[in-house]
């Protein structure tokens, strides 16, 4: 199903779906997880959201959108403001869904996933090694992105039964 | 990626796009670059985020903490008995000890009143409760989100703690909410000493689990095990709070084994210290003094016993000075 000849509503569905979806995955990525004596943070669960987001998506408003995520998530993780706008905007820039012919194949999307984990680690690394001049701790960067590669297939299959519950809504109309 | 997915020549309402995401681009850069480490703290805005997340961190957290108990439960019974037997031995030890710790205070007191020191700790007695609503383990930063502040009297500096030690200190004190930087954040830097020898360090955060401990000169009696407390010697926090243990790395640097961050936390208490103030340089008018007023200053007494002797006094004959 290709949404670039799709109507306005549609559209506007796959934006509510995708901003639906990281305001949530922004939410739970400021808890952590203390299980099995490990303690992980939920932090790159937002992540999933920007690199799943659809293509059929207002672009303008998708940008702006993804650059109010990323500044809630710095502020809500006491990171310094920016570090996560500038990822999610970098992996926008390199995927470009809004360029997208067609809807994502799961291996497409975990390439995808792939992709936004090496842009995201690299801006965090780097931007913190000129602002915090040092290293981040690799444990606290890794683990939680260990995490949210673990729950990509679950993420996958709700934005999929999200989706298509906003096509039947909009057909319905 | 497949490039087939993607079409070029579909760019007419792609150019705005490419606008707007370098304007957010150059946003988000400029932020970087202004709000650093240490303004982030000060910021007004943190302070108001932290009222809207800690109450929404709260509820969406409990099935996260629900979940978690559930494991803890589990694992706790699976080691009940062996706890039980440990806890009756130390229970047996610490009512010895007890009575030790009465002579030792009752002795303490009596000398304390020879003496006319200060007799209360400094450890603060008035303490205030708190749910860790949010425990942030960033590559950076390390943090807590509490669900008391101002209200409840709590402010910037306080101590946080667990039962089992120092959790850290608070940065940001919104009226419901307030922030703590952990003891293992990397801007955090606080004065420690041995228990067993009062030698004294800095320990400085380094976001890995086990802090350093910094500025200990050579003759310094720093060993593996050593008991670390706060000491005081900033003015911010008490002396006498329990920090953890010293453990040795591979490379042989002494590092923190922190004894409030083994466990989840979860409830902690803030104690209500007053730090002490910074003094006040005072604007004093200078008196201007003139020759006669001086009296003359009083040195030795004379050779002979007979008086005080003056400044203007000759020293007495065959008297070594």
């Amino acid at each position: 199903m290709s949404f670039l000849g799709s109507s306005s509503g549609l559209r506007q569905g796959q934006f509510i779906q995708a901003l639906l979806a990281g305001v949530l995955l922004t939410l739970l990525g400021t808890l952590n997880v203390n299980l099995l004596d490990f303690n992980v943070s939920l932090s790159w669960l937002p992540l999933l959201a920007i690199a799943l987001w659809p293509h059929g998506a207002p672009p303008v408003r998708s940008v702006i959108a993804i650059l109010l995520l990323g500044l809630a998530q710095d502020w809500l993780s006491m990171g310094v403001p920016g570090q996560w706008g500038l990822a999610y905007l970098l992996c926008i820039l390199f995927f470009r869904p809004f360029d997208r012919l067609k809807p994502l194949s799961f291996m497409h999307a975990l390439r995808l996933w792939i992709g936004a984990l090496i842009i995201s680690a690299s801006v965090l690394t780097f931007s913190g090694r000129i602002i915090y001049d040092d290293w981040p701790y690799w444990a606290a960067l890794l683990q939680p992105a260990l995490l949210a590669t673990l729950a990509f297939p679950l993420i996958w299959i709700l934005r999929n039964r999200m989706q298509s519950w906003f096509s039947r809504r909009e057909e319905a109309l | 990626m497949p490039r087939t997915s993607y079409s070029r020549a579909d760019t007419e309402h792609n150019g705005l796009v490419y606008w707007v995401l370098l304007v957010g681009l150059i946003i988000c850069i400029t932020l970087m670059a202004t709000q650093g480490r240490e303004a982030r703290m000060r910021q007004s805005i943190q302070a108001q985020s932290d009222e809207i997340i800690s109450p929404l961190t709260s509820l969406v957290s409990k099935p996260i903490r629900g979940l978690e108990n559930f494991f803890y439960t589990l694992s706790d019974r699976q080691r009940a008995f062996e706890e039980n037997k440990a806890l009756r031995a130390e229970l047996q030890r610490l009512r010895e000890e007890q009575a030790n710790f009465a002579v030792i205070e009752n002795k303490m007191q009596r000398y304390e009143q020879i003496l006319g020191a200060r007799p209360e700790s400094d450890i603060p007695l008035r303490k205030v409760a708190a749910r860790a609503v949010n425990d942030l383990k960033g590559p950076f930063v390390r943090a807590l989100l509490l669900d008391a502040g101002r209200e409840s009297g709590i402010n910037v500096g306080h101590a946080v703690m667990t039962p089992d030690g120092l959790v850290g200190h608070i940065i940001l004190a919104g009226s419901n909410s307030s922030r703590v930087l952990r003891l293992d954040d990397l801007n955090s830097r606080i004065p420690v000493m041995s228990e067993r020898s009062e030698a004294v360090a800095v320990l400085a955060g380094d976001n890995s689990d086990f802090p350093k401990l910094l500025f200990i000169d050579v003759g310094m009696d720093w060993q593996v095990g050593d008991l670390i407390m706060t000491s005081g010697d900033d003015g911010r926090l008490p002396r006498g709070l329990v920090v953890g243990h010293v453990v040795e790395t591979s490379n042989g640097e002494l590092r923190a084994k922190l004894a409030g961050l083994q466990t989840p936390v979860d409830w902690v208490w803030v104690a209500l210290f007053a730090p002490i103030e910074t003094p006040v340089a005072v604007d004093m008018p200078l008196i201007e003094i003139e020759e006669g007023d001086i009296p003359p200053v009083e040195t030795s007494q004379t050779v002979d016993g007979t008086g005080p002797a003056t400044a203007e006094t000759p020293p007495a004959e065959g008297v070594n000075p």
